[in-house]
């Protein structure tokens, strides 16, 4: 049996793994066959904050108002940027947002590890 | 015929095999442990900053020391997108992001994995799904053990979606 212990183990070389999150304007519904964002916004590939509890991984991305750019973004993703590698992708209806405007833009995210 | 042929590959099976008390049966079980991630919600805020400034901080105010976004902030992060792959939302108590600390007075027990109720406590979550889209259909999914519980599913922001209490 896969005890506990075991299965943080592999969360946390999930969490080591994953380095960074990007926001992106494709909007075709997400397959396990995509490969990367649709419409990447490369001035979102920014680094994510981790945390991780009993067998679950808690992400959180910022877009400052002072970063990115003006658009309506509508995916997100987590990768590992080093040599790109994209672990999922998550498509929502368009939030819009304005360079230097009034609004930060946050996204969280959270795996969670189990026994089959 | 054939009964007999039959017959006699039966004694010849049972003389290679000895009798059962000489017959040891030994079994290699392939046991398969499965290991899954489960992909866990994304939830999508924004925060409004009208009002935030570092101008007149004390700290965060000193000439170039400071940008814009990098101090304390008037207002709290807003919901705006809640979306679950599959359109399932599973909720393991590991962490409570997603605990309505407003509206509950049962206990979200981040130790023990569970919502802890008294009686007459409320447990209420943030919103599981919220994408400016339309539910044809929810399917709560709990595992109660000896108490009565009402459940709420609350579709306000759901134009054209119905509320249902189920007991």
């Amino acid at each position: 049996m896969i005890i506990i212990s075991g299965l943080n183990r592999i969360r946390d070389l999930i969490s080591n793994d994953i380095d960074k999150g990007q926001l992106g304007t494709g909007t075709t519904i997400a397959t396990e066959n995509d490969t990367t964002l649709k419409t990447e916004v490369a001035s979102t590939l920014l680094t994510v904050t981790k945390s991780t509890a009993d067998k679950q991984i808690n992400f959180t991305y910022t877009l400052t108002s002072a970063g990115g750019a003006s658009g309506t973004y509508t995916e997100f993703e987590l990768q590992k940027s080093a040599t790109p590698v994209h672990f999922d992708r998550i498509v929502f209806t368009g939030v819009s947002f304005t360079l230097n405007g009034t609004e930060d833009v946050s996204v969280i995210k959270r795996y969670f590890i189990k026994r089959g | 015929m054939a009964e007999t042929n039959l017959r006699k590959t039966v004694v010849a099976i049972r003389d290679q095999l000895g009798s059962l008390d000489n017959v040891n049966a030994v079994g290699v079980w392939d046991y398969d442990e499965e290991v899954v991630i489960e992909e866990g919600p994304i939830a999508v805020r924004t925060r409004d900053l009208t009002g935030d400034s570092i101008w007149d901080h004390p700290t965060l105010g000193v000439w170039d020391t400071s940008l814009w976004d990098d101090g304390n902030y008037t207002n709290n992060p807003v919901w705006v997108r809640v979306v679950n792959p599959e359109n399932i939302f599973h909720e393991h108590f590991r962490e409570n992001s997603f605990e309505d600390t407003t509206n509950s007075t049962a206990s979200f027990d981040t130790t023990n994995f569970r919502w802890e109720f008294k009686s007459g406590d409320v447990a209420q979550t943030n919103s599981l799904h919220l994408n400016q889209e339309s539910k044809s259909s929810v399917t709560p999914k709990l595992l109660i053990k000896g108490v009565s519980v009402t459940v709420t599913i609350n579709q306000i922001t759901n134009p054209g979606g119905v509320q249902k209490d189920i007991t």
